[in-house]
């Protein structure tokens, strides 16, 4: 195997376009193991189309993409499925069933491949919906959740399995700072203390520096604690991407991205 | 040209949802608890509406032909005319106009709100074929239940001619049935089973296709209901017409 190949996701010259609109262009992105990329852009700038690739839900138009070194690109809907078992996917408003419960839902997977038995299923529901924090919870319908919470119940649902991929669309948009911070958090936890790749979407610059900033270490044998909260600090396993006009403008560290001289990022940050 | 290269398209994804749909009944896994759902979701749920319907065609065809077969002297059919038009023809057509209106319907609205909400993308990005999962339930559902419901309406209708024809038009009791009767015969049945088989089909199947190419937030799922309903209904007719030519043609 090739130094390149060992990275969990590959984007090689990728490009999509929906009619007649070309939403990427050539899109070269490599993400490496408990590495972090954040992807940030204007809207429609084509920040969740790759994810929704990289998922194998939509076909690139050209281009090769991979997964732990797997080309995913001539698979079929049937062979993706497996692929799709090893990626956890977090949807922008958490795309819960609404027709079942939030314990139903964090279980759908698991009773879909009907690996365990109910028991079994019970303990990891619970274990999942308690490192979200919403143990309480497990009988509640989605539509009685505010919109953090549902949130927090994707990243549950999508934790089945534990995914060595996470990819995140938008997870924070539209929540209030408290609750997006504890999202961050819990990204943060995924990655440092469970070596989770992962593809982050946003364009909430405070979510995004936090996640560049901060780091998690395990105190005391289990207590979490979250470390370099006054941003000073310049994490090297999170990088910034930035997309625009289809193709990828910037790539780097945040502190890069502060000093990178071009109109667009500068509008972006201001 | 565009217009038409798009129809052709659309024509072509609706053959292959079918063809996937069908293909998931001979594989692993299958979803009995979504089909029982489905079952009493158009089956149970359109009792109700079923009866109805086919009391009233089945009364107010008694009330209308009593009149035109009267000018014959031949009021004493009644119950062979009610009869042989409900089982060949009403009551299929308008079984299934019913269950396209209240499920093809519901079936392209949750569908779609699926969509629109990302858990169809949801389901895919969790391993399981949404296909297998939603449309095949639905199919087998909508495919059993309107032939049941089209008996059932073709029984009250049957009802509905004979309580005009006993009070209204002063025919025996017996006289009625045993017109009606004479309409019922094997071929005749066969016939009036056979339709709605394909026609909870093509509602299953069309609800659910329209309910899968939603795009467009809510209005997209208002658009994809109307189309629901509008192909349903139209295709129903429309199979109506080429299943009785055909039958008649290889009977005669």
């Amino acid at each position: 195997m090739s130094a390149s190949s060992s990275a969990m996701i590959k984007l090689q010259d990728v490009t999509k376009s929906y009619l007649d609109q070309e939403v990427l262009k050539s899109i070269n992105l490599e993400v490496g193991r408990a590495e972090t990329k954040v992807i940030m852009g204007g809207s429609g700038a084509g920040k969740s189309t790759i994810i929704k690739l990289i998922l194998g839900l939509e076909k690139p138009d050209s281009g090769r993409i991979f997964i732990e070194g797997e080309d995913i690109t001539p698979l079929s809907e049937q062979e993706l499925m497996r692929v799709r078992k090893k990626i956890g996917m977090v949807f922008q408003e958490g795309a819960l069933f609404d027709s079942l419960t939030v314990g139903e839902n964090v279980a759908f997977k698991l009773r879909e491949e009907s690996v365990y038995d109910e028991d079994e299923t019970q303990v990891v529901v619970r274990r999942l919906l308690g490192f979200v924090g919403l143990e309480n919870a497990i009988d509640k319908m989605p539509s009685e959740l505010s919109g953090g919470m549902r949130r927090r119940v994707g990243i549950a649902r999508a934790l089945v399995g534990n995914p060595k991929i996470m990819l995140y669309d938008e997870p924070t948009a539209g929540l209030d700072p408290m609750t997006s911070r504890t999202i961050s958090e819990l990204v943060i936890k995924l990655r440092d203390l469970e070596g989770v790749s992962s593809i982050f979407v946003t364009h909430d610059l405070s979510t995004a520096f936090t996640l560049a900033s901060q780091f998690a270490v395990v105190k005391n044998g289990s207590e979490v604690q979250f470390l370099g909260e006054d941003g000073k600090l310049c994490l090297i396993n999170t990088r910034f991407v930035m997309i625009y006009d289809g193709k990828i403008l910037f790539e780097g560290t945040d502190e890069e991205l502060k000093y990178f001289d071009h109109e667009y990022i500068k509008e972006f940050l201001a | 040209m565009n217009f038409i290269y798009r129809a052709i398209f659309e024509v072509q994804e609706f053959f292959l949802l079918c063809v996937h749909a069908i293909a998931n009944i001979f594989r692993k896994p299958r979803y009995h608890q979504d089909i029982l759902l489905q079952m009493d979701v158009i089956g149970v749920g359109s009792l109700i509406i079923i009866i109805l319907t086919g009391f009233f065609t089945g009364a107010v065809l008694a009330l209308q032909s009593a009149k035109s077969l009267k000018s014959f002297g031949a009021v004493g059919l009644t119950g062979q005319l009610v009869a042989l038009s409900l089982i060949k023809e009403l009551g299929p057509v308008l079984t299934a106009l019913m269950v396209a209106g209240r499920n093809g319907s519901g079936i392209a609205s949750e569908l779609g709100s699926m969509v629109v909400t990302e858990q169809i993308s949801a389901m895919r990005a969790l391993g399981t074929d949404p296909t297998r999962k939603l449309v095949t339930p639905r199919m087998i559902a909508a495919t059993t239940m309107v032939p049941l419901l089209t008996v059932i309406a073709d029984l009250c209708g049957l009802l509905g001619g004979w309580l005009v024809s006993f009070y209204k038009l002063r025919l025996s009791t017996s006289l009625y049935w045993s017109a009606a009767m004479k309409a019922i015969d094997y071929n005749n049945v066969l016939e009036g089973i056979t339709k709605p088989f394909v026609f909870g089909f093509i509602i299953a199947m069309i609800g659910c296709y329209c309910g899968l190419r939603t795009h467009g937030g809510t209005q997209g799922v208002g658009r994809s209901t109307t189309q629901a309903v509008v192909f349903s209904s139209i295709l129903v007719i429309a199979a109506d017409f080429f299943m009785s030519k055909i039958i008649l043609d290889l009977r005669y």
